[in-house]
C-alpha cells in the first residue's frame, strides 16, 4: 500500500478545475454522497441512485482529467475483503427479505437464492460508490490540502498537528520500506519461500518492524531536536490560515448537497429504476 | 479486517462512531496528559511507521486457501506494549485507520467508528492488558509478547463477524468460524512479529520501552488474573461436553407444575411443552419474549462447538466489562 502513496500524491499533483477547488469542498461533497449511498435501506432503490452517483463521480474524474487506469488499479487494491463478504451472501438468507426463493442447488445442501443475490448486487453497488468516492478525493487533493482543510473544519488541534507530522513522514517511510525491501531481495531472503523454516522468515519480519520502530523512533527524535532548533514548544500548533470559500466553490458545495439529498428522495417518490 | 462502507445501515454505524469518538477523546485526554513535547513528533513518526510496518506482508503459517494466502501485523499490540499505554494504540491507529481509510479506501468513512474500536481500542487494549499480565506471572517478555499479539488480532476478528451479523450482511456463524479461523492463523504473524520486534526493541534501545515491570516478585493479582482467565477458558471449552443436559430446578418445578415432565423421573414430554408455556401466558397475560442472539449458551446449527463459542464469547464479555468497571471505580477511589 505505501508504493500506492506516490502515485496517489502523483495524480493529485495534477492541474485541473477539479484539482483547484478548495479541499473542505471535496471533502464535504464526497463524504455527503457516501453517507447518502451508506443511509439508502438496502432496497432495489439503491441501483438507480447507485448509477446516478457513480455517473457523478465519473464525470468529476473525466473533468479533473486522470486516467481510468489508476481507478482500476485502486479498486482492485481494495477490493479483497468486502468482495469476500459479498460473494458469500449469495448462499445465505438474511433478515432483508421475507421469502427466498432457490435457484440453484450445490451439493453438501447448500443453495443459491435469487433474494440473496440481489442482496449482494446491493451490498456491492454501495461498496464501489463509496470507494470511488474516496478514490477520487484523495486523487484530486493533496493530502496538505486535506489536513488544512480538516484543520479549518475543527479538527482537533493535538490530532491536526500529530497527523501533519505523520503525512510528512510517511514519504521517508515509503523510501525507506524500499529499502529494506531491496536489501531484503539482495540477501535472497523471501517472506513467500517456503524453502526457509517458517520460523526464521518470521524471526526476518519481526526484527525488520523492530528496526522501522526504532528507526521511525530515532527519527522522531531527531524531528524533535531539529524542531526544537527553530522553536518548537509544547504550545505550538499547527497554524492554518482562514479562507473564503470563491463563489464557484459554494456552488460545487450546494450542488453535491442537493445531489446527495435529492437523488435518493427523487428516486424512491417517482420509483424510477434504471437497471 | 478493515469494514468497508456499505456493510452497515447507517444507524449502527453512527453507534460505532459514537462509541470510538469517546475512545478517541480519552486517548486524546491521555495525548495531552502524558505527551511531553517531545512526544508529539515521536508518536506522528510512529505513526508513519506502523503504517510502514502494516504493508509488510508474509504467507501464512498454514495454508487455509489453495493459492496462498498472506497477512500483516496490525501493529495495536506492538504500538501499546512499547507506549506503555492501550491509548497510545488507539491514537496511533486512529491516525493509521483514518490516513488508510481517506486515502487508500480500505477501511470505509461510515465504518470507520467500528474499524477503529476493533483495530485500535480492541487491538490496544487487549493486547496491552494481555501482555503485562502474562509477562508478570511468566517472566517471558516473548511469549506474553506473542500472546499479547494473537489476542489482539483474534478477539476483534471476532468482534467484526459479530458486528456484520448484528448489521444482517454475515451470518453469525459463517462470520465467526471463517473470522475465528482466519485470524486465529494470521495471529500466529501478528504474534510472532510483535514477539520478534519486541525482543529487538528491549535488546537494541531497552529505555525506549514503557512500563518495563523491574526483575523482582510476581504481583500476585496479575496472577490471580492469569489463573482467573485460564480457568474461565478452560471452562468454557469443556463445560458444554460434561454439563448435565437435565433441566435446572426451577424448569423442573416449572415443567412438572404443568404436567410435561414427572417429578421423579428425568423424562421430559416435548410436545406437553409448548402447552405449558401458553398456559403461563395466558394465566400471566404476558406474551414478551426477548429473542436472545445467542439462545440457549450456543450458535445456531453449530452444536457443541457454537456452545463453546458462546461461552467464549459471554466470558470474553464479561471480563470487558468487570475489568472496565473495575478500573473505573479503583480510579475513583
Amino acid at each position: 500500500m505505501i508504493e500506492e502513496l506516490f502515485y496517489i500524491e502523483k495524480a493529485a499533483y495534477r492541474d485541473s478545475v477539479i484539482h483547484q477547488l478548495d479541499a473542505r469542498v471535496k471533502i464535504i461533497g464526497m463524504f455527503a454522497v457516501i453517507i447518502a449511498m451508506v443511509a439508502i435501506p438496502y432496497s432495489p432503490l439503491v441501483f438507480t441512485v447507485g448509477v446516478l452517483f457513480f455517473a457523478f463521480l465519473a464525470a468529476l474524474w473525466a473533468l479533473a482529467g486522470l486516467p481510468w487506469l489508476i481507478y482500476a488499479k485502486r479498486l482492485l487494491m481494495v477490493l479483497p475483503f468486502g468482495f469476500f463478504i459479498i460473494v458469500f451472501q449469495i448462499f445465505f438468507t438474511n433478515r432483508y427479505y421475507p421469502v427466498f426463493h432457490v435457484i440453484a442447488n450445490l451439493p453438501f445442501g447448500i443453495h443459491i437464492y435469487a433474494e440473496s443475490v440481489e442482496f449482494a448486487i446491493i451490498l456491492f453497488v454501495k461498496f464501489v460508490v463509496c470507494v470511488t468516492a474516496i478514490i477520487l478525493l484523495s486523487s484530486i487533493t493533496k493530502l496538505h490540502d486535506m489536513l488544512e482543510g480538516a484543520g479549518r473544519m475543527g479538527l482537533p488541534p493535538e490530532f491536526a498537528l500529530t497527523f501533519g507530522m505523520m503525512i510528512r513522514y510517511l514519504f521517508v517511510f515509503g523510501y525507506i520500506y524500499r529499502k529494506i525491501n531491496e536489501s531484503l531481495t539482495t540477501r535472497c531472503f523471501d517472506p513467500f519461500n517456503s524453502a526457509l523454516p517458517y520460523r526464521y522468515r518470521m524471526k526476518q519480519i519481526g526484527y525488520t518492524v523492530g528496526t522501522i520502530f526504532i528507526r521511525s523512533y530515532e527519527q522522531g527524535e531527531r524531528v524533535y531536536t531539529s524542531m526544537l532548533c527553530r522553536g518548537y514548544g509544547k504550545d505550538s500548533h499547527i497554524f492554518i490560515a482562514k479562507k473564503p470559500l470563491r463563489t464557484v466553490e459554494w456552488l460545487f458545495l450546494i450542488f453535491c448537497l442537493c445531489l446527495a439529498v435529492i437523488v435518493p428522495v427523487e428516486t424512491w417518490l417517482t420509483g424510477v429504476r434504471l437497471l | 479486517m478493515h469494514i468497508p462502507d456499505g456493510f452497515f445501515p447507517i444507524s449502527q454505524a453512527a453507534m460505532y462512531w459514537i462509541i470510538a469518538l469517546i475512545f478517541i477523546a480519552l486517548s486524546l485526554r491521555w495525548a495531552k496528559r502524558e505527551m511531553s513535547e517531545e512526544k508529539v513528533p515521536l508518536v506522528a513518526v510512529l505513526a508513519a511507521g506502523i503504517f510502514a510496518i502494516q504493508t509488510l506482508n508474509m504467507a501464512l503459517p498454514i495454508s487455509i486457501i489453495p493459492g496462498g494466502v498472506s497477512g500483516h501485523v496490525v501493529g495495536a499490540a506492538l504500538a501499546a506494549i512499547v507506549l506503555g499505554s492501550p491509548f497510545a494504540a488507539i491514537f496511533i491507529l486512529t491516525l493509521v485507520l483514518i490516513l488508510q481509510g481517506i486515502f487508500f479506501g480500505d477501511g470505509g468513512i461510515t465504518a470507520m467508528g467500528a474499524n477503529i474500536i476493533n483495530m485500535g481500542v480492541l487491538g490496544g487494549f487487549f493486547g496491552f492488558y494481555t501482555y503485562q499480565p502474562v509477562n508478570n506471572v511468566f517472566r517471558n517478555r516473548f511469549c506474553a509478547a506473542f500472546i499479547a499479539g494473537w489476542v489482539s488480532l483474534f478477539i476483534p476478528a471476532i468482534v467484526c463477524a459479530v458486528e456484520l451479523a448484528v448489521a444482517g450482511t454475515l451470518p453469525l456463524t459463517f462470520g465467526l468460524i471463517t473470522m475465528g479461523v482466519y485470524h486465529a492463523v494470521i495471529g500466529i504473524i501478528e504474534g510472532g512479529v510483535t514477539a520478534f520486534a519486541i525482543s529487538l526493541i528491549i535488546h537494541a534501545r531497552p529505555d525506549i520501552v514503557s512500563g518495563e515491570i523491574p526483575a523482582g516478585a510476581r504481583k500476585a493479582g496479575d496472577m490471580l488474573i492469569v489463573a482467573g482467565i485460564t480457568i474461565a477458558l478452560g471452562i468454557a471449552i469443556f463445560a458444554p461436553y460434561y454439563a448435565s443436559t437435565y433441566p435446572d430446578g426451577l424448569d423442573s418445578t416449572f415443567l412438572s407444575a404443568y404436567g410435561a415432565k414427572e417429578v421423579s423421573t428425568v423424562h421430559i414430554d416435548e410436545s406437553k411443552v409448548a402447552s405449558a408455556e401458553s398456559a403461563v401466558i395466558e394465566k400471566t397475560g404476558n406474551s414478551f419474549s426477548w429473542q436472545a442472539p445467542l439462545p440457549g449458551y450456543s450458535l445456531p446449527g453449530l452444536d457443541k462447538p457454537g456452545e463453546v463459542l458462546a461461552i467464549l464469547f459471554g466470558v470474553i464479555i464479561l471480563f470487558i466489562l468487570g475489568f472496565g468497571i473495575s478500573r473505573f471505580i479503583a480510579r475513583k477511589n
